[in-house]
């Protein structure tokens, strides 16, 4: 990846040169202007004429676009390349600032033009996966961050989500061997769990309208629960979660794998 | 919009409080049936507010909208297909992030919606505090708060909802749930497909067409076979089947698993942004509460307690209204015999019509306090932890905790026992209930153990009666194993039961539950019984004229000119006596006139004709002729029996009843065959009509009949050629 911020002799690229080359980018990919003018441009960036047709012409000399006075204009491979990063960085940055950092559209917009400027090709792909990655992986665990960087580390296909918290969950509770690989002895079915012991929901199995029913009663993956009673007669049980009772069969508790809070103890012997 | 009629549609989770706040605002005003082709209740009310016609929907209580139950089809396709102007979500505000899943189905579903926060008071006395503009915000909805048993808030919510019909308020686009990057490109792949598909007319939104596709949703797609031309629909098909499989195989797990965990996800985001939690340290009164009733040694005792007393208060309490009715329904009976002429009109009135009805009019006080007490189990909240005490031991025969109550009704009356059938989710689990049902020994029954059981057991008739009722628990159980076996086999119903916190019921609902059952029980099965009892009276009437054996009239005649007589002859004191002689004389050939004519009616004919069948298990064609009565009502079979040994009086203590059985040469034997036989045939009239409404299918209720009649008959039969051969006096 990394962006090719640099035109075709290999000379480094000025702010202003890809603010144009971002605006460019912008028209030329509106369907509904078919030739790109210099007045839309000026009027886009908010700059006055003359200064857009020398900087074409700047432009063109280091092989970014194709400009003859008067004449049309397109961009080159590489002028499109470097226009289509910018913008892709404006968006994300932009995304960044108004999700994350709550802070309002007119701003952000503003701050993310000048930060698309300055932030190295890196830090711009780990703030992209990291984007990609609160849209994926919606609902992690306390150590949200850290959980991030396992994400990272393990490549970003979304199915590493589901991985990845169980290797969170893992963490958490402690249950790793020497090697630091995640064993999850720790883990257990939900029916093997004692009255008033708490713990934390892995993974619902099972049939799956039953799996869908779970989950829509609210036993989605990372909740904390805890264990109110077992019937007199053993069979069902009764959780809390969220505030919610919800009672279900033994055999039906057994496909539910779960990591009690105290699953240290359980490692250790 | 210029309509003045609008409809409005109630939804939201089980427990929100949305039954409370439909009887807040229809009050009496509710029309109650059911949803069509489905035994699933339809509540909807009418009424006028803001110069509009409301007619209000109370939509079944479903957690999601996915096409899980009965229920949440029936909610689903209201929605969809009638198109009601508004939808109105009542969600629990202490229990926001569960709610929020049906209503975020219901915002995809791109209907138009409103949010009500009922049981605000309850939220906020827990410490939970929404931030309901910026829930409305970020969902693009109304939001109103509301206290639904207090009725804060409800002018508010329909105004609400009237004025987003009236500004035609549209949610945007980009308020709806995003999932996750691959799951959006395959939705947006399928709905270029789905546009180009279909034009205006397209009754559904293509974006929730598309996440529906990809879920697998079975229902959608056969929507989709019906809406879109052949060529199309393949192209749709096939494209979300191998988007459904792509989605699939990158997250490797079912696709509607993983977008149902994506919207809590989206849930879970929103729930950040508007709720506020205060930890107090409360008391939670409701886990007090089940700390006592579903406590591991008291559960039980406790539960059999409220049963107990359910019974005690169903029958000693309703026994005054019933004593009541009865001298009403004996005193019009009889003021109607003196006034009209005798002959087949006063007859016909006298004992068909007012006997018919009189008989289930007399158990209306007991079924309308049955009716109260299950209320207050269903409105407090019990009833869900019945289920759960009951569930290990009701899972051994096959049924789900829930079965049970419909069992226990049914030693009251069969019929709202097998409507009680209902609340089960799983068909194949309310069929098994339905069927089973009836082998409880509904209070009909007593009558005729206590006739029959007085008369051969006298000491021990009280076990033999116990004995009865264990018998048909026994036959239950075992029908349920087998049943389950042979053609109810499969998935059983998982027990994923919420245990909703305990709430004081309030006497407006309690009422209003109990007169809808109530009301549907009088409606469909008085008439029912009404023209059954007519049938029988007919059949038992004609042909008015038989060939007597005897010249009764004649008889009588000499008789009297006897009495006359000697009367005549005799000193004053003498005078009384033979008055009363006379009287008594009379009323005997009377009663043999009677005899002759019922043994000679097409009833009696019936009777003789049947016999053979009943002769195996030691029932003479008297038996048999009360036994076809007994289906109308089963204790009808002990006033047949009171007719047919021409004991005049039908009242089960008369001693006249119990010698003439003993005289007519029934041995304790056959009387043990007898009850067995009633304990266990068929159910009566109204029972298989409620059999019939409620399973929806001919056949079961075929197979009802003629299984229960079958077993009646080949226990009864066990029974009696057993005890021959063991030697017991047969």
């Amino acid at each position: 990846m990394g962006a090719k911020k640099e035109d075709a002799q290999g000379k480094p690229l000025t702010p202003v040169m890809e603010d144009y080359l971002e605006a460019i980018f912008g028209l030329d990919s509106d369907e509904d202007i078919k030739a790109i003018r210099v007045r839309d441009i000026a009027r886009k960036l908010n700059v006055k004429m003359p200064s857009v047709t020398s900087m074409l012409k700047v432009l063109n000399d280091r092989g970014l676009v194709n400009y003859e006075k008067y004449e049309y204009l397109e961009l080159t491979e590489r002028g499109k390349a470097v226009g289509r990063e910018i913008k892709k960085r404006h968006h994300i940055l932009k995304r960044f600032l108004t999700r994350v950092l709550n802070i309002d559209v007119a701003t952000a917009d503003e701050e993310a033009c000048k930060m698309e400027h300055a932030l190295s090709s890196s830090t711009m792909d780990t703030l992209t996966a990291f984007m990609d990655f609160i849209q994926i992986c919606p609902r992690a665990g306390d150590d949200w961050v850290e959980r991030f960087q396992a994400y990272q580390r393990q490549g970003q296909s979304p199915a590493g989500c589901g991985e990845n918290f169980e290797n969170f969950m893992c963490e958490s509770a402690g249950a790793q061997d020497v090697s630091g690989r995640c064993c999850m002895e720790g883990k257990m079915n939900l029916s093997q769990m004692k009255e008033g012991q708490k713990g934390r929901i892995l993974r619902v199995g099972g049939e799956i309208r039953l799996r869908r029913r779970l989950i829509e009663m609210g036993l989605t993956r990372g909740v904390y629960f805890s264990i109110e009673k077992y019937a007199p007669l053993k069979d069902p049980l009764e959780l809390i979660i969220n505030g919610n009772h919800v009672s279900l069969r033994v055999k039906e508790a057994a496909e539910i794998t779960v990591v009690p809070e105290d699953a240290k103890g359980v490692v250790n012997e | 919009m210029n309509k003045d009629r609008l409809r409005i549609a109630l939804t939201g989770n089980p427990n929100s409080g949305k039954t409370t706040i439909f009887n807040q605002l229809t009050g009496t005003r509710q029309k109650v049936g059911n949803w069509p082709g489905v035994t699933v209740e339809k509540k909807e009310g009418t009424i006028r507010r803001f110069g509009y016609e409301l007619q209000i929907i109370d939509l079944p209580g479903t957690y999601s909208l996915t096409p899980y139950s009965i229920e949440e089809i029936v909610a689903r396709n209201f929605i969809l297909d009638e198109k009601p102007d508004v939808v109105i979500d009542i969600i629990d505000a202490s229990n926001l992030e569960r709610s929020l899943y049906l209503a975020n189905q219901l915002r995809e579903l791109d209907c138009r919606v409103v949010f009500v926060l009922n049981m605000a008071d309850v939220a906020r006395a827990r410490g939970y505090t929404i931030n309901a503009d910026k829930l409305s915000e970020l969902l693009g909805v109304p939001v109103v708060f509301t206290v639904g048993n207090k009725g804060e808030g409800l002018d508010e919510m329909l105004r609400v909802a009237v004025s987003s019909v009236e500004s035609d308020y549209a949610i945007p686009e980009e308020r709806k749930v995003r999932y996750s990057k691959d799951i959006e490109t395959a939705i947006f792949i399928l709905r270029e497909i789905i546009d180009s598909a279909i034009d205006e007319n397209f009754p559904f939104h293509p974006r929730w067409v598309a996440v529906k596709l990809i879920e697998n949703d079975t229902i959608i797609k056969d929507r989709i076979r019906q809406l879109m031309k052949p060529a199309d629909r393949d192209a749709v098909l096939k494209k979300a089947e191998e988007l459904s499989a792509w989605v699939a195989d990158r997250f490797k797990e079912a696709p509607e698993i993983v977008m149902t965990d994506e919207r809590y996800g989206f849930i879970a985001g929103i729930i950040r942004e508007v709720l506020v939690t205060s930890m107090q340290k409360r008391v939670d009164i409701s886990r007090n509460i089940d700390l006592v009733l579903t406590n591991r040694f008291l559960g039980f005792p406790i539960f059999i307690f409220f049963i107990w007393a359910m019974f005690q208060l169903t029958f000693s309490l309703g026994e005054y209204p019933m004593e009541w009715i009865e001298a009403g329904v004996g005193g019009l009976s009889a003021l109607l015999g003196n006034v009209l002429p005798e002959g087949l009109f006063a007859n016909f009135l006298i004992n068909g019509v007012i006997g018919g009805v009189g008989a289930v009019i007399v158990f209306f006080p007991n079924i309308l306090i049955l009716f109260f007490c299950i209320a207050i189990f269903e409105d407090t909240g019990y009833m869900a932890r019945a289920a759960f005490l009951m569930d290990r031991i009701m899972h051994m025969i096959g049924l789900h905790g829930k079965s049970f109550i419909p069992m226990l009704m049914g030693f009251g009356c069969s019929v709202p026992a097998i409507m009680a059938a209902r609340s089960l989710e799983s068909r194949k689990d309310r069929i098994l209930t339905i069927l089973i049902t009836p082998f409880m020994s509904c209070s009909a029954r007593l009558p005729v153990y206590i006739v029959l059981a007085g008369t051969f057991f006298a000491a021990h008739a009280g076990t033999v009666i116990f004995l009865l009722y264990l018998t048909g628990i026994l036959v239950a159980i075992l029908t349920g194993l087998l049943f389950r076996r042979v053609f109810l086999k499969g998935e059983e119903a998982p027990f994923v039961m919420e245990l909703p916190p305990y709430r004081a019921p309030m006497l407006k609902n309690l009422l209003i539950h109990m007169w809808d059952r109530a009301k549907l029980f009088l409606k469909k099965m008085g008439g029912i019984i009404l023209v059954g009892s007519i049938v029988i009276w007919a059949l038992s009437s004609f042909p008015r004229e038989v060939d007597y054996s005897v010249d009764y009239a004649a008889r009588i005649d000499q008789t009297r000119q006897a009495y006359a007589q000697r009367i005549a002859d005799a000193g004053p004191q003498e005078e009384v006596r033979l008055e009363e002689e006379k009287r008594a004389a009379l009323q005997q050939m009377e009663r043999e006139k009677n005899v002759e004519q019922t043994a000679n009616s097409y009833l009696g004919q019936l009777g003789k004709v049947i016999s053979p069948v009943f002769s195996p298990i030691g029932i003479d064609w008297r038996g048999s002729v009360a036994l076809l009565t007994g289906f109308v009502a089963k204790e009808v079979v002990v006033s047949t029996l009171g007719v047919l040994y021409a004991t005049g009086g039908d009242e089960t203590g008369s001693d006249g009843l119990r010698n003439a059985l003993r005289a007519s040469g029934m041995t304790p034997l056959a009387g043990l065959s007898m009850m067995l036989f009633v304990l266990l045939y068929l159910p009566c009239v109204a029972a298989v009509i409620a059999i019939g409404r409620e399973t929806g299918s001919h056949r079961f209720t075929a197979l009802s009949v003629v299984y229960t009649t079958g077993v009646a008959w080949l226990v009864a039969f066990a029974v009696y050629q057993g005890g021959r051969l063991l030697g017991f006096a047969g």
